[in-house]
């Protein structure tokens, strides 16, 4: 059997072990080393899996993501999504949409400290959703606008997406940050815009009263933001710098604010689960890549590509409908480790500006987390609330998903919008 | 086995401390020494290094805890199987990723007897290298197990 073929092989048992349960990082681990020995033999493909667990967990350039992952923790156990709820309340009082903007800008705001839409749309759904139903905000909206504002945080930086992506393709991390930062206002910009045309078609915003809570609620957050960012780009530290620095804020932040020392070792722990979570995805994307490698599938798929008359436009689009499929079925993070390594060589050789690309990756990525019938938003947002129906949040989240395709049309017509801060500030 | 894989987690959090402390430390005393234009000088020797092996032990440490919690996977099929089926299935998932965990941890304590052999130790402050691959080695080896024990288990 050539190479090739063991490569599409390979390729073709990853996806009936993923859709029959396995875990992701174990698929890609069982599948890579398998074929890995069909090619060069059965030792070296033990001796890949020995290498790509030393290699991954020793990588100086992955310690970043437990730091920023540990932020968001103690971030979260430190109260502050209750201090965003009712900042983001002062601030968008008395426009229409009532609670709904409320819930997005809180979301967005919480998301990019968190780094997890889906650790985002719990917390959120369990802060707002009491006030929303207490005040008559239409339940379609209220759970459309939490399941879709938690999407928000990832385009805005510190976000562990971008970071990922920006590690996995070797791109700058500032970079990936600066480019995130205009499709992330966008992103909010067009949410809020469909609250208030949704709340006023649907007569949905619920009453104006106001609730208790001041503007000095958020600043905790502004300053660990503007900490990590300004220090970032200001040439203070660098990202995995910024990352500590970051953890160590909150973490400073959290005492201050009284959490116990309990609450703050189950930050620790839940942040290690998470980060061996992750890694284990990275260590089966690593021992794939060799198989990728070896059998030089991805050469075979730019020339398929080649062979079809595909262009980047036509590339994109099929990379598109991919994402908005897997997004669906998978979670964020999980679904850039498992695909970017595959996709990002085509992407490449089709000469697609890689920055571009992560933009538009992750904001698809995120778009799948709220498409009906099967976005995990969706569910995460139904747990949290008994007796929500999915046929409300369905039709609930429709407007924002619209609000998303419009989104990564603008994106995909004008590159501008993710490159243009990148490049002006020189990355 | 959830004594156990508490004890990783607990480990591995230690690990994170030490991660965050030689990172945030480094960088402090970066400041302070740029700052006071070289006064004060007490930069941590190896944070580096000492980072790259916080982190190998806080990620495979954790691990064990991470398979016992769930990992990453897609239930859209595998939700509606028959019940004996996903449960084989579930059997056969187990025993692959003991599976790994014997070939990681085997792999990993070799290392660390090389190291032990060689007398490798980090570059800055010559402590031994081996007694923490070691330590990744074992948190491995309590994946094989947590793989072996839900292999019979389920």
């Amino acid at each position: 059997m050539s190479p090739q073929t063991t490569g599409v092989l390979g390729f073709c048992a990853l996806v009936v072990l993923l859709v029959f349960g396995c875990p992701v990082g174990l698929a890609l681990i069982v599948i890579g080393a398998l074929g890995v020995a069909a090619i060069i033999g059965p030792m070296p493909a033990l001796r890949v899996i020995e290498t790509a667990v030393f290699d991954v967990a020793t990588n100086a350039s992955f310690t970043l993501i437990p730091l920023f992952l540990l932020m968001g923790a103690l971030a979260a156990r430190a109260g502050l999504s209750r201090d965003l709820f009712a900042a983001a309340h002062r601030l968008t009082r008395g426009w229409p949409g009532g609670l709904a903007l409320t819930g997005i800008t809180a979301s967005a705001a919480f998301a990019a400290i968190s780094g997890s839409s889906l650790a985002t749309a719990s917390t959120m759904t369990r802060i707002a959703w009491p006030e929303m139903a207490r005040l008559g905000t239409d339940p379609r909206l209220a759970a459309g606008s939490l399941a879709a504002g938690a999407t928000l945080g990832i385009m805005i930086p510190p976000s562990i997406a971008l970071l990922l992506y920006a590690l996995i393709t070797e791109q700058s991390v500032a970079a990936m940050f600066l480019a995130g930062v205009l499709p992330g206002l966008l992103g909010f910009v067009l949410y809020a815009v469909a609250a208030m045309a949704v709340a006023r078609v649907w007569q949905a915003g619920g009453q104006p009263e106001a609730l208790a809570g001041t503007l000095s609620g958020v600043l905790p957050v502004l300053g660990l933001f503007t900490l990590v960012i300004a220090g970032l780009y200001g040439g203070v530290f660098t990202p995995l710098e910024a990352g500590g620095v970051g953890a160590a804020l909150a973490l400073v932040l959290a005492l201050w604010r009284g959490v116990g020392l309990g609450a703050i070792r189950a930050a620790f722990t839940e942040t290690v689960v998470t980060a061996a979570t992750l890694f284990f995805i990275l260590i089966g994307a690593e021992v794939f890549g060799y198989l990728l490698s070896l059998s030089r599938l991805t050469q075979l798929l730019s020339a398929t590509i080649d062979t079809a008359g595909w262009g980047a436009f036509e590339l994109m689009a099929a990379i598109l409908v991919l994402y908005l499929v897997l997004g669906c079925i998978l979670e964020s993070l999980a679904m850039i480790l498992l695909t970017v390594p595959v996709l990002y060589p085509l992407v490449v050789a089709a000469g697609i500006d890689p920055i571009w690309f992560g933009i538009i990756c992750v904001v698809a990525v995120e778009v799948g987390l709220i498409t009906p019938p099967l976005g995990l938003n969706l569910f995460v947002v139904r747990a949290g609330v008994p007796g929500l129906s999915l046929g409300v949040l369905w039709r609930g989240v429709v407007p924002f998903v619209a609000a998303d395709l419009v989104r990564l049309a603008l994106l995909l017509a004008l590159p501008c919008l993710a490159l243009w801060l990148p490049r002006s500030l020189g990355y | 086995m959830a004594g156990l894989t508490r004890a990783g987690e607990a480990l591995a959090a230690a690990a994170l401390v030490l991660l965050l402390v030689s990172v945030a430390g480094s960088v402090t005393a970066r400041l302070a020494y740029d700052l006071s234009a070289g006064a004060l000088d007490f930069q941590i020797a190896a944070a580096r290094e000492i980072a790259r092996y916080a982190l190998m032990l806080a990620v495979l440490a954790a691990l064990p805890g991470a398979a016992e919690r769930g990992l990453v996977r897609v239930d859209l099929v595998a939700g509606r199987l028959p019940g004996v089926l996903a449960r084989a299935l579930e059997r056969l998932w187990a025993l692959l990723l003991a599976g790994f965990g014997a070939v990681a941890a085997w792999g990993l304590a070799s290392s660390a007897l090389d190291q032990l052999h060689r007398g490798e130790t980090l570059q800055d402050i010559a402590a031994p290298l081996w007694p923490l691959t070691a330590v990744a080695a074992l948190g491995c080896g309590v994946l094989a197990l947590v793989g072996l024990w839900h292999t019979v288990s389920k």
